[in-house]
């Protein structure tokens, strides 16, 4: 089990707390890098917009078949 | 977050803490302007694995980083197997703040934040672009040619 870091972000982003997302998210979603920035609990993967997340980008696209876009 | 008459605007990167997106873990600390160190007090593997986090960021990471050591999942004190003390000690040998912390019962969560908010203006000049290169027209010192190739 994890040190709990998205949780103290959740916790202080939303004030929401989930006993056992880690676990969760890791059985649904076994390969796929983390997210830069996990605003919920959801399986979604939010990409980093930022350049310097670039590298990322494919790791999230790949395994998802719905990908939005958004400007 | 204000602290003072300074606003605090946070962009939070949380990376993932498993050993095999380890490689992946300087895109998220590099131009950083503080870091979170996150261990369970209930587990003393994820205390030495967080003091391996404070050396590569100390190794790596900007030099004005603000480094907070954290010791999440303080509500399970009878569960505990890194002491208050132990940490402490542990921070203050190596200029971190050290802080227990619960996202379950929300102790110290805001806290956190907010004590890194506050010690951020104070490291904020160091942190502004220094240096620089000067480009003028002079014609540059010409290189002396090595004797060989």
């Amino acid at each position: 089990m994890g040190a709990g870091k998205s949780s103290l972000v959740l916790r202080f982003v939303k004030g929401q707390f989930f006993d056992f997302q880690a676990r969760l998210w890791e059985r649904s979603n076994a390969s796929v890098p983390p997210r830069a920035a996990r605003s919920d609990n959801s399986v979604a993967s939010q990409t980093a917009g930022y350049e310097r997340g670039c590298a990322l980008r494919p790791d999230f696209g790949r395994r998802s078949p719905p990908l939005v876009l958004r400007f | 977050m204000s602290t003072g008459d300074v606003t605090v605007k946070f962009e939070i990167w949380d990376t993932a803490g498993q050993e095999r997106y380890h490689s992946l873990a300087p895109m998220y600390y590099r131009g950083a302007a503080a870091a979170i160190i996150v261990y369970d007090i209930t587990n003393s593997d994820s205390f030495a694995r967080a003091k391996s986090w404070v050396r590569e960021l100390q190794r790596q990471g900007n030099a004005s980083l603000v480094m907070a050591l954290t010791g999440n999942k303080a509500d399970l004190v009878e569960k505990r197997k890194v002491s208050v003390e132990e940490a402490q000690a542990y921070a203050d040998e190596n200029g971190l703040f050290f802080m227990e912390t619960s996202a379950k019962t929300a102790t110290n969560v805001t806290e956190l934040f907010h004590e890194i908010a506050r010690k951020l203006p104070k490291a904020a000049p160091a942190t502004a672009p220094t240096g620089g290169l000067v480009l003028t027209d002079k014609a540059a010192p010409k290189k002396v040619k090595s004797a060989c190739c």
